[in-house]
């Protein structure tokens, strides 16, 4: 095993590249330092059992974390609102590591016990890739815990919103417990029809019958009032609010069912419909379980609390000391060290530095900043450690103040459900023959009215057809997930069908948020290559990283002495016995240059060589994207930058209406609701937090992700960013799963009209029922759940 | 016939074991994450120090 992995040269921690630094400890190679520390921490514990559950299952180390970093964990009220427990002794808390991804985190994180004393025990949940642990406080602090966490690169998400998230509601459960109640009812009465099923009731003991029908009844009594309970209170409130949807006919469906078995039994003429009753309410209740799947570990619900830290380290009378960010007033001076947000509109005290504006306007180049500039909030610094002069309080920065109030003026009018919009004409009909039945019989005896009229009722309830949508929309969203296309509820499906609209967001979105397209000029790069790698390899800097992929096909061969990383300037080393530098105009050139945001210089034995321009790089497939959709949709652009790309987009539009450049997200936003009031349906695809007001006011609203652990703005959707070229596929995908559903009406309706046939005419004996109605169910749940399969294989989504 | 009173009887205690059965297992947490059990079960008890691979070169 170690011998291939010699030969393929990866870090036995990670996995990654290792050839770079001859990193070798007992007979492993190493890509960094962070990696060996932490293979050798596991194996002085005698917890190297982690390299064999799964091949290289560490998560890379290179970028290792400040031990500063986490000292606002040892504040006391900051503490007190991350552990969901703490009695001075023990203390719980449960911590989000989106890092987890494979059975050795699990096993490590299982056994943290064996790496500090303190803790007592720790539960991984891996699908919500987050961990319970127990510690005790007498011998160990949460910051050393999550410090610990941190080593092994698990780094924990703790932000605003997980100080909120403490008063966690319970997890909903009920939908198990109802599903747990009706699969016992419906098993024991099934059991208990059987002699009726046979038509042994004849020659069989009286007694049982009665006690077999009188205990159908009473186990038919928690199915119908506990289990199905959420349909009688839908329908109810339907009822009174007059929007008649799909419970309704469902509902009165069950009562008939319940009202006719009851006087069935408590007259002694029948077996009453007990087997149909429950089994209805069961298969429903699959159905349900079936549509509402939820991605655990996604979240579609963030805002920028998600986003924000926790605690920033304020300046007092002795030194900076962590505090929540939430209590900080204007004229707080506050630090900011390197890959922390800006957690306030701020103006920058000293020292010059750059901003990654990534999460909230998808741009990958970091924009520079001098002192004195004003830094809006959400920005990542990438430079030194900075200070900063708050000038507006968290909950009024710009873009904090722009969350909460598209919070307030967006209401979503929903679209209705088109099995709601069935229902209702359904519930008409239905009623309309039922009366009509009712009349005819009358005439004849009242009895034989009331049992046709009841008869109309239960063989119109809408089972296959209350099924057909859940299971249709249930699988759809399986097959999309696999895909890397994550739906939040599956209603949403029905929108994408109607969508007569799709606006994009231009950085971020049809662009690369992580990699731009580097273009050097110069004295020619191959000389230099070998070397330039070396020296980028070592940093960790966004606009280094860039370099270093750029350089994908160098190898890297050389050692880099007198490495030094001036923070927001640039870096320099001694490769190959040359001395080369590399970064801003300001840092290489000693002027001070107009944007050296996007420029990087190298210099190489004090003589300028070459520049580094980053450029957008626009996905793969971007122009094939736009000109299908453009097929069959209206399709815009909305972007916050200059125009300078108007003409790199205009061929691929329908007309240069569509382009819109310098739209702020208010702006963004206004665009989308005025598309809204002229009738339009709009899908906003956007990324970043200046998009989040349009996506909201969107009536579906797509999010871009390169990664699906990282920040996404509250949507509907959430895509991966490697099959934003599928969307053309996923939109016809969606629409055609909508033909399904009407395929599977049609088959519903024809099993209700066979049913009519009987009940019109009196006929409908339990026998004919207990069939009719379980087999129109299955018909529907396995046509629906195999076409949708069959489709999306057919259409290449796997 | 009064066994079949008998069997029904406990066939219907047998079964109300299982719901409860059930209802235990949801409320224990056992439907809150249904992906790490599967991983979980094949971890070995003993911690070993890492030496297979010095063997095996």
């Amino acid at each position: 095993m170690s011998k291939e992995q010699l030969e393929i040269k990866h870090c036995y921690h990670c996995g990654e590249d290792a050839k770079s630094d001859k990193l070798e400890f007992d007979d492993h190679l190493f890509c960094c330092l962070g990696c060996k520390g932490a293979y050798e921490l596991l194996n002085q514990n005698n917890l190297c059992d982690y390299y064999d559950i799964d091949k290289n299952p560490g998560n890379n180390l290179k970028n290792t974390i400040d031990p500063t970093e986490y000292s606002f964990l040892d504040e006391e009220s900051i503490k007190r609102k991350l552990l969901l427990f703490s009695d001075g002794n023990q203390a719980k808390v449960t911590l989000k590591l989106p890092q987890i991804h494979c059975s050795s985190c699990i096993w490590l994180l299982e056994n943290l016990q064996s790496l500090n004393e303190g803790i007592v025990s720790s539960r991984v949940n891996f699908s919500k890739k987050s961990i319970h642990i127990t510690f005790n406080e007498t011998e160990t602090t949460l910051r050393k815990v999550v410090e610990l966490l941190a080593n092994f690169g698990y780094v924990p998400e703790i932000n605003l919103k997980s100080s909120d998230d403490k008063s966690k509601l319970p997890i909903d459960k009920s939908l198990y417990y109802k599903l747990g109640v009706a699969g016992f009812c419906f098993g024991n009465i099934m059991l208990m029809s059987f002699p009726e099923y046979i038509g042994i009731s004849g020659d069989f003991d009286n007694e049982f019958q009665t006690l077999f029908r009188w205990a159908n009844a009473a186990l038919s009594i928690p199915v119908l009032f506990y289990s199905g309970s959420d349909y009688l209170q839908n329908a109810l409130n339907a009822v009174k609010t007059r929007i008649i949807n799909l419970d309704v006919p469902i509902v009165l469906g069950m009562l008939a069912l319940f009202v006719r078995s009851w006087y069935e039994v408590a007259t002694l003429t029948g077996a009453g419909y007990f087997d149909s009753l429950v089994g209805f309410i069961f298969f429903l209740l699959l159905g349900k379980y079936f549509q509402t799947k939820t991605y655990s570990h996604l979240s579609f619900e963030r805002d920028f609390k998600s986003f924000f830290p926790l605690a920033v380290l304020q300046k007092g009378e002795n030194g900076f000391k962590p505090t929540e960010i939430t209590k900080l007033n204007v004229a707080d001076i506050i630090m900011v060290k390197s890959g922390q947000i800006v957690p306030c509109d701020a103006i920058l005290l000293g020292g010059d530095t750059q901003i990654d504006y990534s999460f909230v306007t998808g741009e990958s180049v970091p924009v520079s900043k001098q002192m004195g500039d004003l830094i809006y909030a959400g920005g990542k610094q990438v430079g030194g450690a900075i200070e900063l002069l708050v000038e507006k309080r968290v909950e009024e920065s710009y873009l904090t103040e722009l969350w909460q109030k598209e919070k307030a003026t967006v209401n979503n009018n929903g679209v209705a459900e088109i099995a709601d919009k069935v229902g209702k004409y359904f519930t008409y009909t239905i009623l309309t023959v039922a009366i009509f039945t009712l009349i005819y019989w009358s005439f004849f005896s009242i009895e034989t009215a009331f049992l046709a009229f009841t008869s109309v009722l239960i063989v119109a309830c809408p089972c296959a057809l209350a099924l057909s949508v859940p299971f249709t929309q249930g699988t759809a969203m399986r097959w999309l997930a696999k895909h890397g296309f994550f739906i939040k509820k599956s209603g949403l499906l029905e929108k994408i069908g109607s969508l007569t609209h799709v606006v994009f967001d231009k950085t971020g979105t049809l662009t690369h948020s992580k990699n731009a397209k580097v273009e050097y000029s110069g004295k020619p790069i191959s000389i230099i290559g070998k070397e330039l790698k070396s020296l980028v390899h070592q940093s960790s800097h966004p606009l280094s990283i860039q370099i270093n992929d750029s350089l994908k096909d160098t190898e890297l061969t050389f050692k880099v002495f007198d490495f030094e990383e001036f923070e927001g300037l640039g870096i320099s080393g001694t490769v190959n016995g040359k001395k080369l530098s590399l970064g801003s105009e300001k840092f290489i050139l000693g002027s001070n240059g107009l944007e050296s945001g996007a420029n990087v210089l190298l210099k190489i034995d004090n003589e300028f060589f070459g520049v580094f321009k980053f450029k957008l790089a626009y996905r793969e497939g971007f122009s094939h994207v736009l000109k299908s959709l453009q097929e069959s949709f209206e399709v815009s652009l909305v972007s916050g930058d200059q125009s300078s790309e108007f003409e790199n987009l205009r061929k691929h539009f329908v007309s240069a209406e569509k382009l819109k450049f310098n739209q702020k997200p208010h702006d963004k936003k206004d665009y989308i609701l005025y598309l809204k009031s002229q009738g339009a349906r709009v899908a906003m695809v956007g990324d970043g937090l200046n998009d989040a007001g349009a996506l909201m006011a969107s009536d579906l609203g797509i999010s871009v992700t390169d990664d699906v652990n990282n920040f996404t703005p509250a949507s509907d959707v959430i895509i991966k960013g490697n099959v934003l070229v599928d969307l053309p596929k996923i939109f016809s995908f969606s629409r055609k799963t909508q033909k399904i559903i009407y395929v599977a009406f049609a088959i519903s309706f024809a099993y209700n009209i066979l049913g009519l046939s009987f009940a019109v005419q009196g006929l409908l004996s339990p026998i004919v029922s207990a069939i009719l109605m379980p087999l129109s169910s299955i018909t529907v749940v396995v046509f629906t759940t195999i076409s949708t399969s069959l489709l999306a294989k057919k259409m290449n989504l796997v | 016939m009064s066994v079949l009173f008998m069997t029904i009887l406990f066939s219907f205690i047998i079964a109300l074991f299982f719901l409860l059965g059930f209802v235990w297992s949801v409320k224990s947490g056992q439907f809150e994450d249904t992906d790490g059990p599967a991983v979980r079960m094949l971890f070995d008890d003993k911690k070993t120090k890492h030496v297979t691979n010095k063997n095996k070169l």
